[in-house]
């Protein structure tokens, strides 16, 4: 399948990318994730890798050109594929024309039938190659990271079934020898990306001993990385934040305890469970619904009080934080928010979320519960008002009065900090959302009266 | 767990007998079903019992009976209605389909329809095109409408009790075929909810939901598929309305291929159904497509020598799942 190479986005602030140099000609073979080319943004020099394997059959852009990002700069196709009106698509996305190669490979069509008729055999010939793999087993290859192409299929035809993955799997497994196994879970090395010297590949203590010894020299020399793109970004943003708007902090304890039962009644038998944060973010919504001068903005001489409730988790990355948004967080159900949110989550890590997915944000919500964090205070991010960060959810023993006697029982409690910014938000309002957010959480089934 | 043994067609009469016996609001309207005891002996000694205004032999008049057990239904009684061949649901369209399914829902619930329809599927008994229709899928189209589709004599008791205390209606098929065998039924009280699919028998293989006597068809192709390494999982759905689509999925994704064998025609019919009712489930998980076993899409033919072989069986159950796990 032909695909075009675009411009990568790789940074928030960045628009326009300049090709610095091709790593690869026209009708080069190249392989997902060869580097092919080097791209420059904000003084920065980057490899872009391919996204697909093929013949890199076109190049759009030139050494030196600077494009707007996600436009095409190549085309990535097989050997015969026709992608003349991908080359057209192309040059009109990027404003040019180029009439001479299409001439040009015109020519070359008329004067040239008997490559055409080998063509043709050859695409034939790919037709009855076709390899069956059933949707099992693609979806276990996946899982297991195997190259599913190269399995041999023991099903009716030859299908490729489920099971000759995994004992293609299990065949393939890498072999270690035991001391390097118990060396490598000790200091915490990845097996994988060790070469093996033993018979047949086998890993063994000597090349686990040899990576360690270069490691240690690696770390004696310190890494120094330039303070710019997403990093700078984040720097910049948190900064103004924190040094403008007084933060001021509250927190409080909430028992969870009915809604971890809730949800595990909720999560009986389905696929796609509704996590504590979905709930969160649900329960969140609609305490804002009811006190709106929590969803508001400082701009320029004006607070504005916004109309919609856009909600936005904060999900960590390599790089850095991004907080995708839930649109309307207060009109949509459980279900269709815990939906969006984990779409929204993968799409982040898998660093496909475009602009529209994490601008527009009126709150937000960070959770570190899965660290083991009791609670912690979080800078606001600009130019909302208002951040919620939520602790670890423990077991704690709690004094709970029932017909007027008091008892000890063992509940579920997690600790929510709500930071306001005091120029626009007051103490009481902001103890009162957590009030709010304390009672829907203890008790969803008020949520039913909202 | 002691049991006895008596015929599917006793265990059908033994299931009316306790709910007439529990509930004097349950009544038994049809061709036949009073003095002959049924054209198919299932009503047997009921009319003697409970005499002819609980147990009533009506006119030839399908579309008129099953309005009156509907009408019985609204004003407060609990009417089990015979409907002779599945053939003949036809005629009492207008009745189910209509009235009988609509009438809770457009009265806002204030209404309730406590209706049972017994009813007859399964060819093999020569007796052509117009007696030997499975018509599950008919009903099974209407929104309104539970479907129950037992396989043994025990099946058919326990949930011919739940159709009779179920306050919406019900069709229930028998399988014609199936009267007059000897099954082993328990001795003490029960009954077998609606929506619950029962796995016959487990394995790793394949997955195959068989409806009706198909389960029991299906169960006994297992047996030999044994012989080929094959290891099959039975599924008896119980009923196609409401359908325990969990269970199926569990399984398939499991065995990766699903078998699902219906006396049904093929066009349109209850196989396709499941089929597509969880293909989006289990996708990901086949190692095969899915497939259907089904009467072929052409009246029945009178014939033995022909009527067989467009009708499902063991064999045809046994061949078809070997072609789907070794080709």
């Amino acid at each position: 399948m032909a695909e075009y190479v675009i411009m990568p986005k790789l940074g928030f602030n960045m628009e326009k990318g300049t090709v610095v140099k091709w790593l690869v000609r026209e009708g080069d073979l190249v392989k997902e994730q060869d580097e092919i080319l080097e791209i420059e943004t904000d003084k920065t020099v980057m490899p872009v890798e391919a996204q697909t394997s093929g013949i890199l059959r076109k190049i759009l852009v030139a050494e030196g050109e600077e494009v707007p990002v996600t436009l095409p700069i190549a085309i990535i196709a097989g050997k015969d594929e026709d992608i003349s009106k991908m080359i057209d698509e192309a040059y009109q996305k990027l404003g040019k024309t180029e009439v001479v190669e299409k001439e040009e490979s015109k020519v070359d069509r008329k004067v040239s039938p008997v490559i055409e008729e080998s063509q043709e055999i050859e695409a034939k010939k790919e037709k009855e190659e076709f390899k069956k793999i059933s949707p099992g087993a693609r979806r276990k290859a996946k899982e297991l990271g195997v190259e599913v192409e190269s399995v041999e299929g023991s099903g009716p035809g030859g299908v490729v079934i489920e099971k000759d993955v995994i004992s293609y799997y299990q065949n393939h497994q890498v072999k270690v020898s035991p001391v390097a196994q118990k060396i490598a879970e000790k200091v915490g090395v990845d097996l994988g990306t060790i070469k093996g010297t033993g018979i047949g590949g086998k890993k063994m203590k000597r090349d686990l001993q040899e990576i360690l010894t270069k490691g240690e020299e690696v770390n004696k020399t310190e890494k120094r990385i330039s303070y710019t793109g997403m990093r700078k970004i984040i720097g910049d943003r948190l900064s103004q934040s924190k040094f403008t708007a007084p933060h001021i902090y509250f927190t409080t304890s909430v028992d969870i305890s009915r809604i971890i039962a809730l949800l595990k009644r909720f999560n009986q038998d389905v696929e796609e469970r509704i996590s504590i944060n979905d709930f969160l973010v649900f329960v969140a919504a609609r305490v804002l619904v009811e006190q709106p001068n929590i969803n508001c903005s400082l701009l320029g001489e004006e607070i504005v009080y916004h109309k919609d409730i856009n909600i936005g988790v904060a999900v960590a990355l390599e790089e850095g934080l991004i907080v995708p948004v839930m649109k309307n967080a207060d009109k949509k159900s459980l279900s269709v928010l815990s939906k969006e949110i984990k779409k929204l989550i993968r799409l982040a890590r898998e660093r496909k979320l475009m602009p529209e997915d994490y601008n527009g944000g009126t709150f937000t919500i960070s959770n570190l519960g899965m660290y083991g964090v009791d609670n912690f205070t979080a800078i606001i991010n600009p130019p909302e008002a208002a951040i919620l960060t939520v602790g670890t959810a423990k077991r704690v023993p709690v004094v709970i009065e029932e017909k007027g006697a008091e008892k000890i029982e063992v509940r579920s409690l997690i600790e929510a900090t709500l930071s306001v910014d005091h120029r626009l938000i007051d103490g009481a309002k902001a103890a009162n959302f957590l009030k709010r957010l304390k009672h829907y959480l203890e008790f969803p089934e008020s949520l039913v009266l909202c | 767990m002691k049991v006895k043994k008596i015929t599917y067609a006793q265990a059908v009469a033994e299931a009316i007998d306790e709910e007439m016996q529990r509930d004097n609001d349950v009544i038994l309207l049809g061709e036949d079903v009073g003095i002959l005891g049924g054209n198919f002996k299932a009503t047997v000694g009921l009319y003697e019992k409970y005499g002819e205004w609980r147990v009533r032999d009506t006119p030839i008049s399908e579309n008129s009976f099953t309005g009156l057990g509907l009408g019985a239904a609204l004003t407060g009684l609990r009417p089990i209605v015979e409907i002779m061949f599945g053939d003949f649901l036809m005629l009492a369209l207008d009745q189910i389909g209509n009235q009988a399914a609509k009438i809770r829902y457009m009265s806002g619930g204030q209404a309730k329809v406590p209706l049972t329809i017994r009813t007859t599927l399964g060819g093999g008994r020569s007796s052509a095109a117009q007696h030997s229709q499975s018509l599950q899928a008919l009903v099974c189209h209407i929104p309104g409408l539970k479907v129950v589709v037992p396989s043994s004599a025990a099946e058919a008791k326990g949930l011919l009790k739940t159709a009779i205390r179920d306050d919406n209606p019900v069709i229930f098929f028998e399988n014609k075929m199936e009267y007059n065998k000897i099954y082993e039924v328990p001795e003490e009280e029960y009954t077998i909810p609606f929506g619950v699919a029962n796995i016959l028998r487990e394995g790793e293989d394949i997955t195959i939901v068989g409806t009706s006597n198909q389960a029991l068809n299906a169960l006994k192709a297992a047996e030999e598929l044994t012989k080929e390494g094959i290891e099959a999982e039975i599924i008896d759905p119980r009923t196609l309305v409401p359908l325990d689509k969990n269970t199926i999925i569990k399984s398939v994704k499991k065995t990766g291929r699903l078998l699902i064998v219906d006396e049904g025609y093929e066009r349109c019919g209850a196989a396709g159904e499941i089929a597509m009712s969880i293909l989006k489930d289990v996708f990901y998980y086949l190692d095969g497509p899915i497939e259907r076993l089904t009467t072929a899409n052409l009246p029945l033919p009178f014939s033995p020598v022909l009527e067989f072989p467009i009708i499902p069986d063991e064999k045809k159950i046994y061949q078809k799942a070997k072609e789907m796990v070794k080709g």
